[in-house]
């Protein structure tokens, strides 16, 4: 596990000896297998070919090689980021307005996201009973006969006054006591009321 | 050499190298040179592909490497097996061993 560790270590910050080695080593083989062949009777052309036949492209190999010490994501990374960084300084115009755009993408991302976070997504604050809030609206309702015709009295003072009364009334028809129920207390009333 | 040799099968390259290195240290050429022999020239191994394997072997610590000098005086980077190399040829010897019993024992009764 450490072995494996200092190795790739060692293939990424000191890349090139790391190639050179690499190279050094193919290079041996190359060099003793065309030695072998010329022992054998053949002559340099055909030995080095022959060699380049068995051996198989030398650069693939190299590649694998590097592939096998397990850096190649990193170089590959590497290799890109460099790449960005110079076709983005070679049309500097692009790059700034890119950049631009982006900057007022996301700052009004961020602003819009604020104030939602903050009106809608996050409890209110003061508010310990979330789960107690209920929205209202004021509309014809049949059943009570009330409308909203006077537009004063719609206000949360009368909303708090009618829901103070008919919490007492609730209870008193005994249905469960508001604590456990805030829907009852706020709701039922008003059918009840009549 | 014209005559028809082998493809190795996934994987048992690592496992020959390993036994290759059984002995002694080796540089990768002479590793390719044992094979050869050992095998009586029937099994191809594309010489290019035994560095990549070399360097997995080396990075799960079966083999390691060093550099020396060889017979005709360059250096050369030599693999030797490690304690965990020579367990593991062990074990791949034998699994081996089981498959390919298993391989013919099936071939034999159908």
């Amino acid at each position: 596990m450490l072995d494996d560790l200092l190795l790739r270590v060692r293939a990424l910050f000191s890349r090139t000896a790391v190639d050179r080695e690499i190279d050094e080593e193919l290079r041996f083989h190359i060099d003793r297998q065309i030695d072998a062949h010329k022992k054998a009777g053949l002559d340099d052309a055909e030995a080095v070919r022959r060699v380049r036949l068995e051996f198989g492209g030398l650069d693939q190999i190299k590649e694998e090689y590097r592939d096998a010490l397990g850096v190649r994501i990193v170089d590959d990374l590497w290799r890109d980021l460099r790449l960005a960084v110079r076709s983005l300084a070679a049309t500097p115009a692009v790059s700034v307005v890119a950049a631009l755009s982006l900057a007022l993408g996301i700052g009004a991302n961020t602003t819009i996201f604020s104030i939602v976070n903050a009106l809608i997504l996050r409890p209110l604050p003061g508010i310990t009973e979330p789960e107690r809030l209920v929205t209202m609206s004021s509309g014809n309702n049949n059943d009570t006969g009330m409308s909203n015709s006077s537009e004063p009295r719609w206000s949360y003072a009368f909303w708090k006054s009618r829901t103070g009364q008919h919490r007492s009334r609730v209870r008193s028809r005994g249905l469960p006591p508001a604590s456990t129920s805030p829907w009852a207390a706020i709701r039922n009333p008003w059918t009840a009321r009549t | 050499m014209g005559s028809e040799r082998l493809d190795l099968p996934q994987g048992t390259l690592d496992l020959l190298i390993l036994k290759a290195l059984a002995l002694e240290p080796l540089h990768g050429w002479a590793i390719s040179e044992r094979l050869d022999q050992i095998s009586s020239e029937a099994l191809l191994v594309k010489q290019g592909s035994l560095y990549p394997a070399l360097h997995r072997l080396e990075r799960r610590g079966w083999i390691k490497a060093r550099w020396g000098i060889s017979d005709n005086n360059r250096r050369a980077k030599y693999y030797e097996l490690t304690r965990t190399g020579r367990t593991q040829l062990e074990a791949e010897t034998s699994a081996w061993r089981k498959l390919t019993a298993a391989i013919a024992r099936v071939l034999e009764t159908a």
